[in-house]
C-alpha cells in the first residue's frame, strides 16, 4: 500500500509539473525558430517590368552555428506541387529570394560561401547526406511549365491532369520551406520526401507583398513566415518518432 | 506489485500526454485569444495637425458572446502608468482607438451600446462586480498632466520625483490592456489592481503605425498587439491559482505574497531581427523594442532615479548576409563580441544604424538578421520602410520563450533549448 502512494505521489509530481515549462512542447504557433516556414500566399505579376510588377519577397534565416539545408516547394493554389529547390545556409546565414526574380530568370539562390567566424564549417552538419548544394538556375522549359501552371493552371509537365491551379494573370500560390538532409529535388507530396525530413527548429524568416505600381499600388505589406516546429525536435531524418499531436501539417 | 505497475502505467500515460495537446498549456506567445494585449510602442504627433501627424491606432475584438471590460493603461517609455481608461465590451465587440484622439480630446472610448443579436446581454458576465461603464472623457487637466509626461517626462500629479519619461516632440510610450471585473482606475502597479484582474483569454488585437505626411512618412505598418494569455484562464479576481511558469508578466507589480497572481505567460529576452539599411532602395529598418521595467510599486516617487532608462542589454550581434558578426567598441568595428554598455528604455524605437547597435561590417552587405539578448522579458517589432512609400512591420522572431533561461554573454547564439 505504501508503494502504491509513492506511485501515486509521483504521478501527481509529474501532472502538476507537466503544464507549461517544456520549450516547444505545445500546439502553439509563435514567431520562433522552426523546422517549417509556411508562405501562406504568393502573387507575381510575371509579365510586367519590375517597376510596376506585384511581388513576394521571402527572406529566412538560419539561427543556428550549424549549415543548414532548406527545401522551398512551391505550390499551385490549388496545392500542386509546382517546383523545388534547395537553399544551403552556413551557420547564421540570412537569405532573401525575390518570387519575381525566380519566376522571371530561374535563378533560386545566391552562390555558396564559405562560413562565417561564429559559424561552424559548411560539412559539419552531422545529419547531412550530401555535399552543399550550391547555385541552382532553372532551365527555360522547367521555368516556362512552371510559369504556365501558376497562372493557367496547366502545363506541359502534367497535361493528363485537371486543372492544377486556376486561371489568374499573376502566378498565385503559396510555398513551404523544410529543413532536410540533402540536396534533392523530392516533393513533399512523396513519400520519399519523409527520409530526407529533418527535424531542427532552426529556421526563421518573414515575407513581403510589394506592389510597385505608383498608380494602382505604391505599398507594401508584410508579416513573419508562419513558423511550424518539429515536436520533439532534432535527430536524423526518417525517425519514426510519433509527436503527441492529434494531427501534424 | 500489481497496484504498483497501475500506478506506473497511469504515470507513464500522463507523461506521454503531458507534453503538447492542451490548448493554452503553453509559454509560447501565439496570436490568440488572450487576457492581456501588449502595445508595445505607441508614439503620437500631438502638437501636429491631424493631418500631418503620427499617431498608433490600436483595435481590440472581443471574441467571446460575454461582456468584457478592458482596462487600457498608458505608460511611459520609463514604463510610468501615465493614465488608464476602460472599454466596454459588449459580447463579440470591437473597438477601435486612435491615439492622437485620445491625447488630443480626451475621448477614450465610443458610447455604450445594446448587444448584438449572438451576444450576451451586458450584465451577464458573472465575474462583473460594476455595471458597464460608458464613454469617458479625460478632464483637461488630467490630459495636459497625461501629454506633459508623455512628452517632457514630467508633469504636475508627480512633480517631487525624476523624469518619468525621456524626452521627445511626440508622445511615446506603450499600453497594456488587461480583462477586469470593473470599470475602477487602478493601475497594473497597485497591489489593488490584482482583485480586479481576469484570467479570461478573449481578447484579439492589432495596431498601425501611421505617418500620414507627405513630405516625411506617407507611410503606415501594422502588426498584431502582443496577446499574454492566462494560465491557467477563467476564474474570479484575486483567485490565487499558482501557474506552472518561472516568472509573470506583471510579476514586478504583483503582492509579494502572491507573486504569480496575474498568470500572465511571460515574455522571452531573446530575439533574432532581421535588417535591410541603406542600399538602393534607401531601406531603413526602426527596431521598437519594448522592455520589461525596473521600478515596481506605485509611487511615482520611485522614479526619482530614471530606473527605467538604465536596462542593460546584455548583447547584440549584427549578422551580414555572409554570417559576419560585428559589434562596437567605440570607433573600432572588431568582430565576435559586444564589449559596449548599452541601455534602452522601456520602450524605444531605434534605427539599426543608430550607435547602441553594431555598425554594419565591412563587406557592403546592407542586410542581415540581429541578434538580441535583452537581459529581462522584451519584445521586438521590426520596421522596415523604403522609397518614402513602402514599409512593413512585424514582430522579431523569438529565440525561446518566457520559460527559457535568459541567455549568458558570448554563449554560443542559437534557438533555447
Amino acid at each position: 500500500m505504501r508503494r502504491l502512494f509513492l506511485a501515486i505521489a509521483l504521478l501527481f509530481a509529474v501532472a502538476a509539473n507537466a503544464m507549461t515549462t517544456n520549450n516547444d512542447d505545445s500546439c502553439d504557433i509563435s514567431v520562433a525558430p522552426a523546422a517549417t516556414l509556411l508562405l501562406p500566399y504568393f502573387e507575381v505579376d510575371v509579365d510586367k517590368p519590375p517597376a510596376q510588377a506585384r511581388t513576394t519577397i521571402f527572406t529566412i534565416v538560419n539561427t543556428s552555428q550549424y549549415p543548414q539545408i532548406a527545401r522551398v516547394t512551391l505550390w499551385s493554389d490549388l496545392a500542386y506541387p509546382v517546383l523545388n529547390f534547395n537553399l544551403f545556409l552556413t551557420g547564421y546565414d540570412v537569405q532573401s529570394l525575390n518570387l519575381y526574380d525566380v519566376l522571371r530568370t530561374g535563378a533560386t539562390a545566391g552562390f555558396l560561401t564559405g562560413p562565417g567566424s561564429r559559424s561552424l564549417a559548411n560539412d559539419l552538419n552531422p545529419n547531412h547526406t550530401s555535399m552543399p548544394c550550391d547555385r541552382d538556375v532553372l532551365s527555360a522549359a522547367l521555368l516556362a511549365d512552371v510559369r504556365s501552371i501558376l497562372t493557367t493552371g496547366r502545363g506541359p509537365s502534367c497535361t493528363q491532369a485537371g486543372q492544377l491551379g486556376q486561371v489568374h494573370k499573376a502566378a498565385i500560390g503559396y510555398a513551404t520551406i523544410d529543413i532536410v538532409n540533402s540536396c534533392s529535388v523530392t516533393f513533399p507530396s512523396s513519400a520519399a520526401y519523409y527520409d530526407e525530413l529533418l527535424y531542427d527548429n532552426v529556421l526563421i524568416g518573414d515575407y513581403e507583398h510589394v506592389d510597385p505600381n505608383p498608380t494602382f499600388g505604391n505599398y507594401a505589406s508584410g508579416s513573419p513566415l508562419v513558423h511550424i516546429r518539429a515536436i520533439p525536435e532534432g535527430g536524423l531524418a526518417g525517425a519514426k518518432v510519433t509527436p503527441n499531436l492529434p494531427r501534424t501539417f | 506489485m500489481r497496484l504498483a505497475a497501475v500506478a506506473a502505467a497511469v504515470l507513464f500515460a500522463v507523461a506521454a500526454h503531458a507534453a503538447t495537446t492542451n490548448n493554452d498549456d503553453s509559454c509560447d506567445i501565439s496570436v490568440a485569444p488572450a487576457a492581456t494585449l501588449l502595445l508595445p510602442f505607441f508614439e503620437v504627433e500631438l502638437e501636429k495637425p491631424q493631418t500631418i501627424a503620427r499617431t498608433t491606432i490600436f483595435t481590440i475584438v472581443n471574441t467571446s458572446q460575454y461582456p468584457q471590460i478592458a482596462r487600457v493603461t498608458l505608460w511611459s517609455d520609463l514604463a510610468y502608468p501615465v493614465v488608464n481608461f476602460n472599454l466596454f465590451l459588449t459580447g463579440y465587440d470591437v473597438q477601435a482607438v486612435n491615439l492622437y484622439d485620445v491625447l488630443t480630446t480626451g475621448a477614450t472610448a465610443g458610447f455604450l451600446t445594446g448587444p448584438g443579436s449572438r451576444s450576451l446581454a451586458n450584465d451577464l458576465n458573472p465575474n462583473h462586480t460594476s455595471l458597464p461603464c460608458d464613454r469617458h472623457v479625460l478632464p483637461a487637466a488630467l490630459l495636459a498632466d497625461v501629454r506633459s509626461i508623455l512628452t517632457t517626462g514630467r508633469g504636475p500629479s508627480c512633480s517631487q520625483a525624476g523624469q518619468l519619461g525621456l524626452v521627445h516632440q511626440a508622445a511615446i510610450g506603450y499600453a497594456t490592456i488587461d480583462v477586469v471585473n470593473s470599470c475602477n482606475v487602478t493601475f497594473p502597479n497597485s497591489a489593488a489592481y490584482y482583485d480586479e484582474l481576469l484570467y479570461d483569454n478573449v481578447l484579439i488585437g492589432d495596431y498601425e503605425h501611421v505617418d500620414p505626411s507627405y513630405t516625411t512618412g506617407n507611410y503606415a505598418s501594422g502588426s498584431p498587439l502582443v496577446h499574454i494569455r492566462a494560465i491557467s484562464e477563467g476564474g474570479l479576481a484575486g483567485a490565487k491559482v499558482t501557474p506552472d511558469f518561472p516568472r509573470t508578466f506583471y510579476e514586478r507589480y504583483t503582492p509579494p505574497a502572491s507573486p504569480h497572481i496575474d498568470r500572465r505567460q511571460p515574455l522571452p529576452s531573446a530575439f533574432a531581427a532581421h535588417f535591410i539599411q541603406g542600399g538602393t532602395g534607401s531601406f531603413n529598418t526602426n527596431l521598437q523594442i519594448w522592455r520589461e521595467g525596473l521600478v515596481a510599486g506605485t509611487g511615482c516617487a520611485a522614479y526619482a532615479q530614471s530606473y527605467g532608462s538604465a536596462i542593460e542589454v546584455r548583447e547584440l550581434v549584427r549578422f551580414d548576409e555572409h554570417e559576419n558578426p560585428t559589434m562596437t567598441e567605440g570607433t573600432v568595428r572588431i568582430a565576435a563580441f559586444q564589449k559596449t554598455y548599452i541601455t534602452l528604455p522601456a520602450a524605444s524605437s531605434k534605427a539599426t544604424s543608430a550607435g547602441e547597435f553594431p555598425p554594419v561590417s565591412n563587406w557592403g552587405d546592407v542586410g542581415g538578421w540581429m541578434y538580441l539578448n535583452l537581459t529581462n522579458p522584451a519584445w521586438v517589432t521590426t520596421v522596415m520602410s523604403a522609397e518614402g512609400r513602402f514599409s512593413v512591420a512585424y514582430d522579431a522572431q523569438m529565440l525561446g520563450n518566457g520559460c527559457s533561461p535568459a541567455p549568458v554573454k558570448k554563449t554560443i547564439i542559437g534557438p533555447a533549448p
